[in-house]
């Protein structure tokens, strides 16, 4: 079971590729659509942070690629292509569920948001994690599965003899890491991770993220990170998708998201955290609240709300437009033949766009995504602005 | 009017609308063996007896320990802690829902009279906004009926106004206009930003002088949570409301307030201006917090440099049981500057700059070789977890 033999798609190769997505929530003119033509690539290796408020249909997202959508939620169209070694790619959509089941958990595994909601409340910590063990290596002895289910525990930091635990008696942050340790029982590719830490208090939370970004570095699996929290991803993430309203509106890699963000709802989000440095100055935020998805906006969702909207918004749904540095956004703005204002063309640092990726394993090339390929044009052009970056003014 | 009424005179610049001395809230432990001395002690209390938490022989959770605190008219005050601090036990005794077991609330520099007429009065200066505006509103019932309620509870209708046309009022003071499409619609009819403008509304009816928000954005969206940030600002200048805002989020305390306190384990560990706290933040436990905060900002670092680089500033661990809370410094068991007198003695608050209060040892000048000592850092039996110790796994890398 070691990563070598495992391993098989190259890293930074595409993973699984998402494209055309759609999901509805109920049937014919009623329908919600909760996920319209959603096109996502999740590198072997990568984070990717898919942010987005509550009811823009990341975790609808989440659910339709892992095929764990119920009903009333139904996939209308679209593709998820699995690579499961460079030349075997499973359909997720077509499979079946005997397939299904041989790729859940031993390649692709989530993680809920909420714990103590997904850990049985009567089975010890032992018989949920010697379970999964037990249902896809039916091989394993009882000792060997003790003894992995013992090494998951140590791996996110419990002692082996919490083992005999039940959920209740655990901290919040003690029962996170367990939901991990089961999440990484059989090696995954790929771990899904839906709000893993918005339950728990600050400090807990960035124990958990460091540890779990330590486990990445070790173990290589590729993450869809989804939370509300952009600020967060600013510093897990390798690349950042940003949903509005059931849509993709923003993808690129996450310094250049920070710095330079192409919509005007990623800037909006990104101005609605107030920072920890620097002058106090009023922010403000996002005007309006999100739109009601069964009756939604005509034309561009984020109309109402944007302060840059111009006539052609209200009608025309803008599509996800390609932009330099690999980067998309969706906004009539940046379509060419608008004048971008100042707040939306901020050019890229090129100190970010240099800057290997963080979280790219030992011995990967970057695993930059979408955003890393145009470095060298985008550096010239923001020299100016390196000087600027802020610096962290970190705590003595 | 009582020296309680809403129209007294402004007192003299100076004295807090609210101010708490040395409150402390204990909670009996209802465990298996002190059930039976705990309904004792509780029975006693309703007698009106103080039952001070020793004396009633079983174990109590010291969720609110001797904290002093003033809330100034028009200066927004925020509580900032992790859960399990005591920050919104301490909310509800300074809302006198709990009953503190020491201490004393003084409102403008008077003391709070008790029983019923007096709790009224107390309503009518000191209102509370929770932090769920799903389950802080009425489902069954209209908007209309949330902001009626406190106006004829109180008898505050203006003579001459409509209620509707009092309830509009109240509308437009937090920003939710044109009022008559939100007087009959139910909660949930209203997004959670709009709900939660509700529950200010229906706090700010009876036209208090001090406003505590228990975490009002916490449930909110990202997007929203600033203009009600904004909101309550607003309403602090225009209204000099008196304003606790109790958070977890050290960057929204630093937006929003003019005065931090730090909550650890029941205590305030450090006070003192927003930004002088934020940004030299003179106790360890408030570096923590800050190094634990999502940062953009941050120089790019922990996943890359593998196990080597920490972000967080020391501190590991879990906050202590506050049952048997650990002597000395609470914080000493995680703190990474301990010292030998940090585990004997509480540390006094020691004035690190102008107006900014830390409650920590090494701001001590005068402290003994031995004193200033480092305490060995492993200590199990004083680490005091929440629940069995747990051994934490050191990541051996990469």
């Amino acid at each position: 079971m070691s990563d070598s033999q495992r391993r098989a798609v190259r890293a930074g190769d595409p993973l699984l590729e998402v494209s055309g997505l759609c999901v509805d929530y109920g049937l014919g003119p009623d329908a919600v659509h909760a996920v319209i033509d959603a096109d996502l690539v999740l590198h072997s290796g990568e984070v990717l942070g898919l942010a987005g408020e509550s009811g823009s249909g990341k975790s609808t997202l989440a659910y339709a690629i892992t095929r764990l959508l119920r009903a009333p939620g139904l996939i209308v169209g679209g593709n998820v292509d699995y690579h499961h070694s460079p030349d075997r790619v499973i359909d997720l959509l077509a499979a079946d569920e005997p397939v299904l089941r041989v790729l859940r958990w031993s390649q692709i595994s989530v993680v809920m948001q909420s714990a103590m909601n997904a850990l049985n409340p009567v089975l010890s910590i032992k018989s949920q994690l010697t379970d999964v063990l037990h249902a896809h290596l039916p091989a394993m002895s009882k000792a060997g599965r003790q003894a992995r289910a013992a090494e998951l525990l140590a791996m996110v930091g419990i002692s082996a003899d919490r083992l005999g635990s039940y959920p209740h008696e655990l901290s919040g942050g003690m029962r996170q890491r367990v939901m991990i340790a089961m999440a990484l029982a059989l090696e995954p590719q790929i771990v899904i991770m839906d709000e893993p830490t918005t339950a728990l208090d600050v400090v807990t939370q960035r124990e958990i993220l460091e540890e779990l970004m330590q486990l990445r570095a070790r173990l290589e699996f590729a993450v869809l990170f989804i939370t509300h929290d952009l600020s967060l991803l600013a510093e897990i993430a390798d690349s950042i998708a940003v949903m509005y309203a059931g849509r993709l509106v923003e993808r690129a890699g996450a310094g250049a998201l920070f710095r330079a963000p192409r919509h005007p709802y990623s800037l909006g989000l990104l101005t609605s955290f107030p920072p920890l440095h620097g002058p106090r100055q009023p922010l403000s935020g996002i005007p309006g609240s999100p739109p009601d998805l069964r009756q939604p906006p005509p034309g561009c969702a984020f109309h109402p709300r944007c302060r840059f909207v111009m006539d052609r918004c209200r009608t025309d749904v803008p599509p996800l437009l390609p932009l330099r540095e690999g980067r998309s956004a969706a906004c009539w703005l940046q379509d060419g033949a608008a004048v971008v204002p100042p707040e939306l063309s901020v050019p890229v640092p090129a100190r970010i766009e240099a800057a290997p990726s963080p979280g790219a394993g030992p011995g990967n090339p970057p695993a930059a995504g979408p955003a890393g390929s145009t470095t060298a044009s985008a550096a010239p052009a923001a020299s100016g602005i390196t000087g600027t970056a802020r610096t962290a003014g970190s705590t003595p | 009017m009582t020296q309680l009424g809403v129209t007294a005179e402004a007192p003299a610049t100076g004295t807090p609308v609210l101010e708490a001395r040395n409150l402390t809230k204990h909670f009996p432990v209802h465990g298996p063996v002190s059930v039976g001395r705990a309904v004792l002690g509780a029975r006693r209390e309703l007698r009106g007896q103080r039952v001070p938490g020793r004396d009633r022989g079983g174990d109590v959770v010291h969720a609110v320990e001797d904290i002093s605190l003033a809330l100034p008219a028009a200066q927004v005050t925020a509580l900032v802690g992790e859960s399990g601090s005591g920050k919104s036990t301490l909310a509800r005794v300074l809302a006198r829902l709990l009953r503190p077991t020491s201490g004393e609330l003084l409102v403008d520099g008077h003391q709070v009279p008790a029983g019923g007429s007096g709790r009224r009065h107390y309503a009518r200066q000191v209102q509370m906004v929770l932090q769920d505006p799903f389950a802080s509103l009425n489902p069954v019932h209209e908007v209309r009926y949330h902001l009626a309620r406190p106006l004829q509870v109180h008898g505050l209708r203006p003579a001459g106004v409509s209620m509707d046309d009092a309830i509009a009022g109240l509308l437009e003071r937090v920003a939710l206009t044109p009022a008559d499409q939100f007087i009959s619609k139910y909660p949930h009819e209203l997004s959670g930003g709009q709900r939660q403008r509700v529950a200010i509304a229906r706090a700010l009816a009876v036209q208090p002088r001090v406003l505590l928000a228990d975490e009002p954005v916490s449930m909110l969206d990202v997007s929203i949570r600033l203009g009600i940030l904004n909101l309550l600002r607003d309403l602090s200048d225009a209204e000099r409301l008196a304003l606790l805002y109790i958070t977890h989020d050290i960057a929204s305390a630093r937006y929003l307030a003019d005065t931090i306190a730090v909550m650890y384990a029941g205590q305030i560990v450090e006070t003192g201006p927003a930004q002088s706290v934020t940004d030299q933040p003179a106790h360890p436990y408030t570096q923590l917090l800050l190094s634990a905060a999502p940062d953009p900002d941050r120089p790019a670092q922990p996943a890359a440099a593998g196990a080597a680089a920490p972000a967080l500033a020391g501190g590991r661990g879990a906050p202590p049981s506050l049952v048997a809370p650990p002597p000395g410094c609470r914080f000493h068991p995680r703190c990474p500057h301990a010292m030998t007198i940090c585990a004997e003695a509480a540390p006094p608050g020691f004035e690190t700059a102008a107006d900014h209060m830390s409650a920590c040892w090494l701001h001590a000048s005068d402290l003994s070789t031995a004193q200033a000592a480092p305490l060995s850092p492993l200590r199990p039996e004083e680490t005091g977890r929440q629940t069995t110790p747990t051994t934490r796994k050191e990541e051996s890398g990469a």
